[in-house]
């Protein structure tokens, strides 16, 4: 992962493909190098962005499904 | 600021081969393949380890050894060597570049004081064009087409070839009368103008202030919006050129080198109606852009 501003973008070599995230994306891919669970995934960002924790929790939840998709998490 | 080494001294050469009637076929398949607007094959990298072959398609096969830096080619049968040189300049030796690890990009690039200025797009967009614009008022071009960056930062950008490729009715409208220009290649109508004091060339280099993304479309006004990270990422790297996809090792480094530079520069996206009237008001609004970007700082 690599940070382009405030922005992060990930290179998948094996699969030769690429992905931006935008502040938030780059945020919780952060939390999760650092060994974050979903729900401490929220508790930060809920302090972080002025959001509600329904919306945050749909979000995320969105987020951590499009990179498990894309093979670049893995459930632990 | 010291020149760079590689780009000022490359002194890369190929030698002529032979002529032949048709491409050779090859085993493999390529790494990597250029499409023109029409969805057709104008151009392919094939890898047969340590030897690359750069081919474009009924032209020519060019040959390269990276670690060496030799390059031979083999020309189709009634082909120019003005467009095999065209060729070797503008795409084999940045490609060549690229494999060792350097960021070269498809861009156009001025200087305005200490600093650079970028203009990226796909091709008749305008990056020439306003290359030219700003050199013929007093800001000299250091790049028309391929423009070596080094990523150390602050970016910088490396001068290159000392010359544009204009369209006919660009010269005609932004270049004096009378104006010297040269045939380069038989595939496109564009001619060379090299540099002189009317067209300066800037042989310094430079750290980029900012950088300009030429977008398409037929906007009503002149629109500079600036663009976010991942966005400014995405327009460095599809200029970025690339020899071989599938090395892993140079691929994420050049990725990580394009990382740094798109989170370094200022990046905006530039749209403006087409016409050489309105030339003068884009350079201002790039100034002022450019001067606002570094007074925040």
């Amino acid at each position: 992962m690599r940070g382009v501003g405030d922005d992060a973008v990930i290179l998948d070599l094996e699969a030769g493909k690429y992905f931006g995230l935008n502040d938030v994306g780059a945020e919780v891919w952060k939390l999760l190098e650092a060994g974050s669970t979903l729900s401490d995934i929220n508790a930060t960002l809920v302090t972080e962005f002025d959001i509600d924790e329904k919306t945050l929790d749909g979000d995320t939840t969105k987020l951590l499904e499009s990179l498990l998709a894309a093979g670049l998490v893995v459930e632990a | 600021m010291k020149p760079s080494r590689k780009f000022f001294s490359a002194g890369l050469d190929f030698n002529v081969s032979g002529t032949v009637d048709a491409h050779r076929d090859l085993p493999m398949p390529p790494v990597l393949s250029w499409l023109d607007p029409t969805g057709r094959v104008w151009g392919e990298v094939f890898l047969d380890i340590p030897r690359y072959t750069i081919r474009f398609c009924n032209i020519c096969d060019f040959r390269l050894i990276p670690a060496e830096e030799t390059v031979s080619c083999e020309i189709l049968a009634g082909n120019s060597i003005l467009d095999v040189e065209h060729l070797f300049h503008n795409t084999v030796v940045p490609l060549l570049w690229s494999i060792q690890g350097e960021s070269v990009y498809h861009a156009s690039c001025v200087r305005v004081g200490e600093n650079a200025i970028v203009f990226m797009g796909a091709s008749g967009r305008g990056k020439s064009t306003l290359a030219t614009e700003f050199a013929l008022n007093g800001y000299p071009f250091l790049s028309d087409d391929v423009l070596p960056i080094e990523d150390e930062m602050p970016a910088t950008a490396c001068p290159h070839a000392a010359s544009v490729r204009l369209w006919s009715a660009t010269v005609d409208a932004l270049l004096p009368p009378g104006r010297e220009v040269e045939a380069y290649s038989t595939y496109t109508s564009k001619s060379r103008i090299a540099a002189d004091e009317v067209l300066p060339h800037s042989t310094e280099p430079a750290r980029i202030a900012a950088a300009f993304v030429l977008v398409g479309g037929e906007p009503n006004k002149i629109t500079i919006r600036k663009m976010n990270g991942r966005s400014a990422h995405a327009a460095w790297l599809e200029n970025m050129f690339l020899l071989d996809p599938t090395d892993q090792k140079v691929f994420g480094s050049l990725f990580g080198k394009t990382s740094s530079i798109a989170g370094s520069v200022p990046t905006y996206s530039l749209n403006f109606p087409r016409g050489f009237a309105l030339l003068p008001d884009v350079r201002n609004q790039i100034l002022d852009t450019v001067a606002r970007c570094e007074t925040a700082g």
